[in-house]
Formats: structure tokens, C-alpha cells, sequence
């Protein structure tokens, strides 16, 4: 990790109209969730007499059919979704880069045995499993990072493991493993910092993941419960109410999708800025 | 060649038993006592333990996991716990509306990935491409749930033209109006495919345009048009082969939210109900039929690749 | 259905009991004459052909009227097997039975079949079958969960053939009761079922045999269940060449379909009627399914603390009937705030009782007395299900309050149902439910006496236990009548639950159809008799 490589990275991301766009997104958003509480609405006050009120000057959003002020909830909403993808981004990236760098440093019997399982986790259609965990276990923020983390981290540990292979045959590395570091050390000194571009890249994409798979099954009706929201569980509601108040699906799925997609724009533009041999991955 | 196949068939039995092994023991560690299906009011204890002898419960997990395979070998995959009709049944059943709706979905997708990936890749960097760029993010990001409910918005609600639910109008037997219902999920699946053919053909476009092939081509006074089409086109189709492969097993299971929100009666609508309702067998059954396609999938995209690109053979 | 089986166990008394958590999503209600609210007067002439759509919320069951306990099932049924014969307002409408008549002692009824009856495959229909199908459902080994209505006080009913025509049923005590058991018999095939050894689990259901108006021709897992006319049907030959129960698990894209023209028959929630009542194209049919709404309060639970009367009687006041009929139903149009435990299409019922309303000084009042503070509450919803959730949510708002915090615990429809049905679970406090429980009050005994199959609230008054016994084997109409009026002013008194409403079934029917009044609406099978409807 040199300088020059963050300026490269630097100089992607604000040349790059789209980049901009999308750093401006995940800021405006995360703020939006973290000052959510400024907002004058509770979220989940119930008010009959304003059920299903379009978008005016006192709710910006409308209401929805219990008359709370969407705008608020999808505050509060924003909150829970942007939470889970960065939670369980940092959860599977961690789970990635462990079995990627212990299978990818050691190799032989740890690593097939390592490869062998992650193969196994991966031929099992993941959604179907994602609902049937979110059933079992009681259904509660928590839970949701942990499933969303397991079944999210072996695409990052593969890239991991691939990596770490090449890195171990650099000189250095030969060099402090003859001059008898233990490896641990060596993991620490010199394998994991030249790993840092390719853990944000991929970590960049998992929380993309994270919450498109937190809002599908918040979507179905799993996940966060009432009368807690999420973009998820917002566009659930609003599927009764498609024909008599179409706003209130539009605002959370725009939602997610801007987040999603400048998630994903910025994964790329960092992926091309750090290391421009990555593109072929 | 014969040895790459033989070797993948072989590394392929162990995978199998071992999700086998994950899906039977994630349904005896799921909350729930199977006998309890079996159970009335009035059954003394004894009853109750006869009932556990029969169906084989009291035996050791490893003995009851070879009874299993040795069933599902044999074509049993068990009941389900609600309609008590034979798990396979219903899964054969299901298979064709899902497989079609996948099938027509990927098909298009991939016809289209083509020359849109080919002409992003070949103008890298021009309108054609940003637009191109623009439209495959949207493609990867969108919740696909929620552009089914604006399309439905639209197309069922406002104009009227498209129906919004299942797979066939009552009482008219028709491939015409199977199409028509149809054409919103397949949409919006194609919509979600596309944008990740796309992305790999792009890019493989432009690793491919590097190439001293294309140069010399190029060189023989080849057209950009020939030299896209004919030479680069073949070359980035090789990697779209495992795309194909893999896709295998989104033909069963690649739906789940799409055929929910439009009520296909596919694979994917059995899964909900099923998960929904603790049907055990049932969902087990999907895992492992879909987990099954995954790997098999995975084999025949890996063998094709082999064919098609010899220097593939040393990998392991 | 590790954990459905298990709660029908249980719960197994009525078909109602599992309408309980089955369709609390569902919105029934009051016009306490089913048929005689808004159906069309029509002039038009009934003509012949055609047919006609129903939408149903999931798939059936199982096509068998012994084992047929959710309302899926129960609907289709309805159409495939014709019963003995119907009660409306106290009035008996006689199918395959040509009548019923009650010895002097009232232990012996006398069924008299009509002759010439047939099944669908031609074969005949005779007192055979119906003493079979009463075997059958007597049979523990069978499983039927209508054997407790043939049990009375642990004695069964006997069902003795006399003649080809003729059934004798001989009651172990006098049972006012039994008419309304007898009901819900539509019998099945002997000739079909004879050497199975398991009926449930019969491969015989997947193609029933019936003798109602329609046959079976098609199911398709997911998509729909066909049925086509029987012309040997005891009501006479139907008009419709056919009907279609189509699938529809998600409501919104089943509405749309609704105004497609796709499906023709729909239940519809009460928010939903001014959008489908715009096209113009509907009949709008609200009609009682004797549906009690309710909240219910776990008497049991480790807390304790809803064991006490005073604690219920504050959570009550702290509550506002209107407004939680606002917030569930959307108005009061289709739910009639409720007083009494008993439904208004049940016998001797009143709602002129004392109730504990919409006063959250004397709720704190009223807590403060007994000595709670600080009280926990759990609410337990199906995830789902929205009259739940809303009813959940404005309970949370109201209780917060009068310092009461509720937890709102969601979980998956069978889990669900088993922690509802379960007599030992004591880890919630707070439920939202329905019942549906017939016309005779002897029904409710189950679900309100102390050792009561489906006392989900676990409520125990030996005065209630009392005035229960004494009206199921009272004769006399007048005094029965006290009985019951007293139970309810007692129970009013004690709130163990905290009546919501009596709501309203809301169906939809495609304008182009006639013969509605006919055809009669009925709880949970939305319609009796489908023959009578015809294409105007």
C-alpha cells in the first residue's frame, strides 16, 4: 500500500461524475438515518384520521394506512437497512478474509479442506436458506446480520485466498519466512496491508448484497418485526396498496436502489483505482 | 479431455453427499417433532413410541441419514407435512412453469447481453457505452421486487393490459395467453440477467480488443464490425459458457420473490408456501433438487470450458 | 404440520375453533341473516352454461369433509359434498336428508334420506354411507377431528341404520346441541372408502367422490381446482357447466384480477371496497359469519398478573372501541363494536351488557388498586397478518399510555397457532383472535368453561362452569334463554377477553352473476348452494 495507489484511487473516484453522485448518496443517506430522531413525527404513531394522506407540506412522503408520517419511517427505515449491509459487510469480510488468508497462506490439507466446505456452502441456493434461518431463529436485527454474514462471505474469501497465494511468493515474503518469522507474523506484517485493496473492494460489494438481500426478505415478510420498518418491509405494505396510493412504494424502493446502485459504482471505481490488473478478476 | 470429465465426476460425489448430509441435518436440527404429525389427542405414550419405532425415529442419526438416502435413491424424497402428496410430485409438477419462465428469461437475457456487451466493450468510454453502463448498474441494483410492482403498477393497474397473477386465465387453454401472462416476470427477471451478462461480456470485450490477434486482423484489413462479431465474439463467449452453467440452478430456485409477487405457480411459489408453512420435507426437497442443478450445473460449464479451451486442463 | 395437526388436535371440537387463528385476518360481521342483506333482486332469466371463478386464499388441504378443517377446503367441499341438510335463522333447509325429526325423550333423532340419490360416479347413495361416515368419524384410529362433537359427555352418538332410507341416532343424554353437530355432516362414499385403511390419508382425496353440485375434474397444486356440473344433484340440475377455485395467495394482485374480469368471487378486506366498488362492476355482499374479534388475555401466563379481574377490567378501560375498529376494520360500516362473548347469529344473544371503555384515568385508577406497576406485556401476532398487526399496534399506543408496556412478538403462522393453542404456553400475555362458533351457544361452552378444549385464555369461573352445564341439557327455550343471558352478563363482568367486534365478511361477486339470494351466503363457504347461481 503506497501513497500513490490511494491517489489513484482518489483521482477515480472524483473525476468520475458517477462516483461523486454515489459518495454523495451514501452520505446524505447515512446522516439522514443517523439524525433520524430530529425528525418532529414518531415513527410509529398511530393516527387514524390521517390514513393514507399524499405528500404535503406536513409529511413530505404522505402517510401510510395507519396514518404515520412516512417520511420518518423511512428515516427509521433507512436506518435498519444501511445498519445490516454495514454490519454484515464487516461481519463476512471478516469471516472471508480469515478462511481466505489461512487457506491461501498454509495451503495443503487446511486450504482443500477450507475450499472443499466453502464449495459445499455455495452449491445451496442461498435465498431459500436465508428464509428458512430467518424462520427458525427468532427474527430480530441480530439474527438477520448473522444470516445475511453467512452466507455472504465466501466470494470474498475466495478473492482473498487467490490473492494471498500470489502475495506469499513476493520476495519479502520468502524472505521473512527464512530469516524464521513466525507466520502469524508475517500474516500480520506483510500479507494482510497488501490485502487492503482488494478487502474494501470486496467489502464495498458485500454491503451492496447485505441490503438488497435484507430488503427481499424484509420484502417477503421475514425479518425486521413491527412496528419497526425497513425499506423491505415498507414496500411489503405498500404492495395492499398499489392502486389507491402508488407513493408509498415509490419512495423506498428509489431508495433502495440509489443506495444499492452507488454501493456498486463505487466498488468499481475503487476496484479500478487501486489496482488496475484487477479489472480481469 | 476424458480424464478432466472423469476427474470433476469423481470431485463431484463428495459434494453431493456432503449437502446431503447439510440438508438432513438442517431439518433434524429445525424446531419440531415429526411424530407430532402423526399424533392424536387420545394416543397414550406407548402409541406415541410405536409410532416412532415405525417411522424409524428412534434410531441413531447416522442409520436414519442412510435410510434417507437409501429412499431418495430409490425416488422417495418423502411427503409433505401438509398435503401428505409425495414431495417429488409436487416438485415435477412445479418444475416446467418455473423452468420455462427461467429458460425464456436467461434465453433472452443472453441473446441481448451480446451485442449490447460486444458494442459497450468495443466503444469503451463513448455515449454508447455510458449509456450502456448506466442501464447494466440499474440492472444489478434495482430491487427486482420493486420493478415488478411498478411494472404491475403500470401495465395491470393503470392500463389494463397485462394480467397480474398466475401463469394462465381460467379456462382458456392457450400457449398465446401462457405468454401473456408471462411477459411481466419474464421481464423483470431478463431485466436482472442482462445487467450481469452484460458487465462480463463488456469487460471481457475489452481484454479481448488487446489482444494481438485482433491487431493482426485488423491488419488483414478486417472491418471493426468483422473483427467484433466474428474473431472477439467467439473468445468472450467461452467465459459466458460457465455463466450458462451456473444459471442451471437458478432455473429452479432463481425466482423465489419474482413468482411471490406475481403468484407463478413455480418452484419458487412451492418454496414460499412451504417455508411459511414448516413443511419440512417439502423444502428439503428444493435444496436438494436445487443444489443438485447448482453443482451439476457447475460440472457441465466446467467441462464445456474444457472443450472448448484446452489450456483449461491443468486446472484442478 | 408437525404443529398444525397438533393445534387441530386440540382444538378439534368445531370446525370454528381453528377459524380461530386460521382467518383472523379475515373481517366477518353482523347482519345477523345471512343472504338477506344486499343480494340483487334480478329479473333476468336464468339462463344455462358458463362458469364461474372463486378466488381462495391458499391451497385445499384435503378434499374430504371429515378431515376438511380450514376454510379452503371447507369451501370446496361445500360445492363437491352436499350435506344433510342446512340451518339458517333457525330454519332447516334439507339436502340429502328429507327430514329430521327428535323422539319424545329427545334421545333419539330420525333421519329420513331423500330416494334416488346418487354419488357423482353413479353408485347409490344410501344410509349405508351416512353410518359410515359417522363410523369413520367416531373412529379414533381415523383421527377426525369432528369426534368430539359426537361424544357427549365422553359417551358417543350411535348412528343405526334402519332402512335403505333411514338412520336412527341414539344420544347418550338429551343434546339441543345436536342439530347443529349433525350440520356440518356432508357424508362420503362407502363403496369409495370401505378398504382404506387411513382416509386421510387416502390416495381416494386427491379424486373425491361427492354428491354436491359440482364434480371434481381438475386440481392443479398452485394454481386452481375445477369442478363441473353434477346433473344428479339433489338441488336439481345446476345452471353453471363448471367452477374454478383459483389460487390466489397475495391479495393485492388477486384484487387486480378481480377487476380484470379473472376471478369473479373474492373476499375483500374492508379497505380495499371503495376501490373495487368504483369499477362498478360488483355486487358488494357484506354478510355475517357470526365472527366474534377479540383481544385476548392470557390468564395464565408466568406473570399472573391477567389472572386478575381488576388488571383486565383497566387494560379494557385503557382501550377505545371505535378507534381500535378504525384502526383494524377502517370503519365501523363493516364491524359492529362488540359487548358480549357470544356472536349476535347465536341464540338468546344480547350486547346490552356493562363494558369497560375508552377511560384511561380509571385504567390507572383500576391498576393502581390492584398494585401493579411498571407491567410488561407480550403481544404474540402472526407475521403477516394484518388485522393483528393493526389491532397489536394500537393496543402497544393505548397501554403506553396508562404505563403499561406492550412487546409486540411476531412469529410465523403455525408457530403461531401451536403457542396460541397450547395450553402450557405462559410466555405471552396479549393476542389478537376471532372465533366462529355457530348458532347454538353450547358451542362457546369450549372456549370459556374451566377444563374447555379451546380456553385459550385459560379463564376459570365455577359459576360460568355451572350455567354452561345447565344450558347444554335445558329443553325449555325460555329458561335456556336465562341461562345464557346471565353467562354473558358474568362474563361481561369478568372481561376475559375484550370483545373488539362482530365483523362482517365482505364478498365481492362479479355483477354479471345472478341467483345470489338463492344461493344463499354462508360463514366461511361463502356461498351454500352454487347450483342456484347462474350467467344473467
Amino acid at each position: 500500500m503506497n501513497r500513490s495507489k490511494w491517489r489513484s484511487v482518489g483521482h477515480e473516484l472524483f473525476t468520475n461524475g458517477l462516483g461523486i453522485a454515489g459518495l454523495v448518496i451514501i452520505v446524505v443517506f447515512s446522516l439522514a438515518a443517523a439524525l433520524a430522531f430530529l425528525s418532529p413525527q414518531d415513527p410509529n404513531a398511530l393516527n387514524v384520521m390521517e390514513r393514507l394522506k399524499l405528500p404535503s407540506a406536513a409529511h413530505w412522503f404522505g402517510t401510510d394506512d395507519y396514518g404515520r408520517d412516512y417520511f420518518t419511517r423511512a428515516l427509521y427505515g433507512g436506518r435498519v437497512s444501511l445498519m445490516v449491509g454495514f454490519a454484515s459487510m464487516i461481519l463476512a469480510t471478516g469471516i472471508g478474509v480469515v478462511v481466505g488468508v489461512v487457506s491461501g497462506y498454509f495451503g495443503g490439507f487446511i486450504d482443500n479442506l477450507l475450499m472443499r466446505f466453502l464449495e459445499i456452502v455455495m452449491s445451496i441456493p442461498s435465498f431459500l436458506i436465508l428464509l428458512l434461518l430467518s424462520v427458525f431463529l427468532k427474527p430480530s436485527v441480530g439474527n438477520i446480520i448473522v444470516i445475511i454474514s453467512l452466507l455472504m462471505w465466501m466470494s470474498i474469501a475466495r478473492i482473498i485466498r487467490a490473492e494471498t497465494m500470489s502475495i506469499k511468493e513476493r520476495e519479502y515474503v520468502l524472505y521473512a519466512q527464512a530469516s524464521g518469522q513466525n507466520a502469524f507474523g508475517i500474516i500480520g506484517k506483510h500479507i494482510v496491508p497488501n490485502l487492503i485493496p482488494v478487502i474494501i473492494v470486496g467489502a464495498t460489494n458485500n454491503i451492496a448484497s447485505a441490503i438488497m438481500m435484507e430488503s427481499s426478505l424484509s420484502f417477503l415478510g421475514f425479518g425486521v418485526q413491527a412496528p419497526n420498518a425497513t425499506w423491505g418491509s415498507m414496500l411489503n405494505n405498500a404492495q395492499g396498496y398499489i392502486a389507491q396510493a402508488p407513493y408509498l412504494a415509490l419512495f423506498p424502493g428509489l431508495f433502495i436502489l440509489l443506495t444499492v446502485l452507488s454501493f456498486n459504482v463505487l466498488g468499481d471505481i475503487l476496484r479500478v483505482g487501486f489496482e488496475p490488473k484487477l479489472i480481469k478478476r | 479431455m476424458r480424464q478432466l470429465i472423469i476427474r470433476r465426476l469423481l470431485q463431484t460425489i463428495p459434494m453431493l453427499i456432503f449437502v446431503s448430509i447439510a440438508c438432513f441435518a438442517m431439518v433434524k436440527l429445525a424446531p419440531g417433532d415429526p411424530v407430532l404429525s402423526f399424533v392424536t389427542p387420545n394416543m397414550h405414550a406407548e402409541d406415541i413410541e410405536r409410532i416412532r419405532h415405525n417411522l424409524g425415529l428412534d434410531k441413531p442419526a447416522y442409520v436414519q441419514y442412510l435410510i434417507w438416502i437409501k429412499e431418495i435413491l430409490s425416488g422417495n424424497l418423502g411427503y409433505s407435512l401438509i398435503n401428505h402428496q409425495p414431495v417429488l410430485d409436487q416438485i415435477v409438477e412445479r418444475l416446467p412453469a418455473t423452468a420455462g419462465l427461467m429458460g425464456v428469461s436467461i434465453g433472452l437475457a443472453f441473446l441481448l447481453a451480446i451485442p449490447l456487451g460486444l458494442i459497450a466493450g468495443a466503444n469503451r468510454n463513448r455515449w454508447v457505452d455510458k449509456l450502456i453502463n448506466l442501464f447494466s448498474y440499474i440492472g444489478i441494483s434495482v430491487p427486482l421486487f420493486w420493478l415488478a410492482m411498478l411494472l404491475m403498477y403500470f401495465f395491470s393497474v393503470k392500463l389494463h393490459w397485462l394480467p397480474s397473477m398466475g401463469m394462465r386465465t381460467i379456462g382458456i387453454h392457450s400457449v398465446f395467453d401462457v405468454i401473456k401472462h408471462g411477459i411481466l416476470p419474464c421481464f423483470v427477471l431478463a431485466f436482472g440477467f442482462l445487467a450481469v451478462y452484460v458487465r462480463y461480456i463488456r469487460s471481457s470485450t475489452i481484454g479481448q480488443l488487446k489482444e494481438d490477434y485482433v491487431q493482426i486482423q485488423y491488419a488483414f484489413g478486417s472491418t471493426k464490425r468483422t473483427v467484433l462479431f466474428r474473431h472477439v465474439l467467439k473468445h468472450v463467449l467461452l467465459p459466458v459458457i460457465t455463466l450458462l452453467g451456473m444459471s442451471l440452478a437458478d432455473l429452479v430456485t432463481g425466482a423465489i420473490v419474482t413468482e411471490t409477487v406475481f403468484s407463478w405457480p413455480g418452484i419458487g411459489s412451492l418454496g414460499m408456501t412451504a417455508v411459511r408453512g414448516m413443511d419440512y420435507p417439502v423444502i428439503m426437497g428444493i435444496t436438494l433438487f436445487s443444489s443438485v442443478m447448482l453443482i451439476v450445473g457447475n460440472l457441465v460449464a466446467d467441462i464445456l470450458y474444457g472443450i472448448a479451451d484446452p489450456r483449461i486442463k491443468t486446472r484442478g | 404440520m408437525i404443529r398444525r395437526k397438533s393445534m387441530f388436535g386440540i382444538a378439534a371440537v368445531l370446525l370454528l375453533t381453528l377459524l380461530v387463528s386460521a382467518c383472523s385476518g379475515n373481517n366477518a360481521g353482523t347482519a345477523p341473516t345471512p343472504g338477506s342483506s344486499n343480494a340483487p333482486t334480478n329479473e333476468s332469466q336464468p339462463k344455462e352454461g358458463g362458469s364461474l371463478i372463486i378466488a381462495v386464499g391458499a391451497d385445499p388441504v384435503i378434499l374430504n369433509p371429515n378431515y376438511a378443517g380450514d376454510r379452503v377446503s371447507l369451501t370446496i367441499d361445500q360445492a363437491l359434498y352436499a350435506p344433510l341438510f342446512q340451518v339458517n335463522n333457525g330454519e332447516k333447509t334439507f339436502y340429502l336428508a328429507e327430514s329430521l325429526e327428535p323422539s319424545e325423550d329427545n334421545l333419539t333423532y330420525t333421519l329420513k334420506l331423500k330416494s334416488g340419490l346418487t354419488w357423482h360416479d353413479g353408485e347409490k347413495l344410501t344410509a349405508d354411507d351416512v353410518v359410515f361416515t359417522i363410523d369413520k368419524i367416531l373412529d379414533e384410529k381415523q383421527n377426525s377431528f369432528l369426534r368430539g362433537n359426537f361424544t357427549i359427555g365422553g359417551k358417543p352418538i350411535q348412528a343405526v341404520k334402519v332402512d335403505d332410507l333411514t338412520v336412527e341416532f341414539k344420544l347418550p343424554q338429551v343434546s339441543p346441541a345436536f342439530e347443529a353437530t349433525l350440520v356440518q355432516v356432508s357424508p362420503i362414499p362407502k363403496h369409495i372408502f370401505e378398504n382404506e385403511a387411513d382416509l386421510e390419508k387416502s390416495t381416494k382425496n386427491k379424486a373425491p367422490i361427492g354428491s354436491g353440485a359440482f364434480k371434481f375434474k381438475e386440481y392443479k397444486t398452485g394454481e386452481y381446482v375445477t369442478l363441473e356440473r353434477f346433473d344428479g344433484y339433489v338441488g336439481g340440475k345446476p345452471y353453471l357447466d363448471s367452477i374454478t377455485y383459483r389460487i390466489a395467495k397475495d391479495t393485492n394482485s388477486a384484487n387486480l384480477a378481480l377487476q380484470n374480469g379473472e376471478i369473479n368471487v373474492k373476499y375483500v378486506d374492508p379497505q380495499d371496497v371503495g376501490t373495487i366498488q368504483a369499477s362498478n362492476k360488483f355486487e358488494i355482499l357484506p354478510y355475517s359469519e357470526g365472527r366474534l374479534s377479540y383481544l385476548l388475555f392470557n390468564h395464565n401466563s408466568d406473570t399472573g398478573v391477567l389472572g386478575k379481574k381488576e388488571v383486565r377490567q383497566a387494560l379494557s378501560y385503557a382501550l377505545n372501541r371505535d378507534e381500535l375498529i378504525q384502526v383494524a376494520y377502517t370503519s365501523n360500516e363493516y364491524a359492529d363494536p362488540a359487548k358480549s362473548i357470544l356472536a349476535p347469529d347465536a341464540l338468546f344473544q344480547t350486547n346490552d351488557l356493562v363494558s369497560f371503555d375508552n377511560d384511561a384515568a380509571k385504567a390507572k385508577e383500576l391498576l393502581e388498586a390492584a398494585g401493579v406497576k411498571g407491567l410488561k406485556l407480550r403481544f404474540i401476532v402472526s407475521s403477516g397478518n394484518k388485522a393483528q398487526e393493526s389491532i397489536s399496534l394500537y393496543v402497544q399506543q393505548k397501554l403506553k399510555a396508562v404505563g403499561v408496556d406492550v412487546e409486540i412478538k411476531a412469529m410465523d403462522a403455525s408457530a403461531y397457532g401451536e403457542k396460541f393453542t397450547n395450553p402450557k404456553a405462559t410466555d405471552y400475555e396479549l393476542a389478537a383472535a376471532g372465533y366462529i362458533m355457530g348458532y347454538d351457544p353450547d358451542a362457546y361452552s369450549i372456549l370459556f368453561t374451566s377444563d374447555g378444549d379451546a380456553n385459550y385464555s385459560h379463564y376459570s369461573n365455577k359459576e360460568v362452569d355451572e350455567l354452561f352445564k345447565q344450558g347444554a341439557s335445558e329443553a325449555d327455550t325460555a329458561k335456556r334463554g336465562d341461562i345464557y343471558k346471565k353467562l354473558q352478563e358474568i362474563a361481561a363482568e369478568d372481561a376475559p377477553v375484550y370483545p373488539i367486534a362482530y365483523t362482517k365478511t365482505i364478498v365481492a361477486v362479479d355483477k354479471k352473476y345472478g341467483g345470489l339470494e338463492e344461493a344463499v351466503l354462508k360463514p366461511v363457504v361463502i356461498f351454500e348452494d352454487l347450483s342456484k347461481i347462474y350467467l344473467k
